[in-house]
């Protein structure tokens, strides 16, 4: 997950050799440990929303931020090698556009936006009420 | 918005000139010319729909992205509020 993350960050920062030396203080580690958990929880929920993981791959799929969502599948290829691709997909006023390997860039459009957005939806209903107890339609706790 | 600015091409030479029956009935019939404006009102009409179609699809996605964008601020509220309640425990 941890890497997950990390190809997440350098997409969106670009530059990779700051993260590894970035040192944050201890409670900002700490709470960035909590945010990444949190984000595993949900990610075990997102990854099921396109149907089954077939073995030997493996999959995630994620918010970041209010305006990003991550897409990430390592694929166990024949040969023995793992293929990694890692979508980004970007809430922009205009539309979604999708970012793969940081430099194909398209606006989603017909049955894939409409598949990203059901996925979307989705995961809001069902990451609400799961991992957070909340009905996501109004916020309020779930008794 | 749609272009209705479209100009009709100035019509060509050979229009109002005399000429016999036979050579008239080949001219109008198959004429490139009228078939090149039959094409750009076809053309035109074609990018009318395109631009209602763009227009739509465009309210379409802001509409969707505005709403999707509601979902991840929830989200990254309801993760902040779950941060908060371990930290303080």
């Amino acid at each position: 997950m941890a890497n997950v993350l990390k190809k997440a960050l350098r997409l969106i920062t670009g530059t990779p050799a700051q993260v590894s030396y970035l040192k944050p203080p201890k409670k900002l580690f700490l709470r960035a440990r909590t945010e990444r958990e949190l984000i595993q929880l949900e990610s075990e929920i997102g990854r099921e929303l396109f149907g089954p993981v077939p073995e030997g791959h493996r999959r995630e799929f994620f918010n970041l931020d209010p305006q990003t969502w991550i897409w990430h599948e390592e694929i166990k290829q024949d040969d023995g090698q793992t293929r990694a691709i890692t979508t980004r997909y970007e809430l922009q006023d205009t539309g979604i556009l999708k970012v793969q390997d940081g430099s194909h860039y398209t606006y989603l459009e017909g049955q894939e936006l409409t598949n990203l957005v059901d996925a979307i939806k989705l995961y809001y209903e069902k990451v609400a009420r799961t991992v957070y107890g909340r009905d996501p339609h109004t916020g309020v706790k779930l008794s | 918005m749609a272009d209705f600015t479209y100009q009709i091409p100035q019509q060509p030479e050979w229009v109002g000139t005399k000429m016999d029956e036979s050579t008239e009935v080949d001219l109008h019939v198959g004429s490139p010319d009228l078939l090149s404006l039959d094409a750009a009102r076809a053309l035109r009409a074609t990018r009318a729909l395109e631009e209602v179609q763009k227009s739509y699809s465009d309210k379409t996605n802001e509409r969707t992205v505005v709403a999707l964008r509601q979902m991840g601020d929830n989200i990254v509220a309801f993760r902040r509020e779950a941060q908060g309640m371990q930290e303080a425990a």
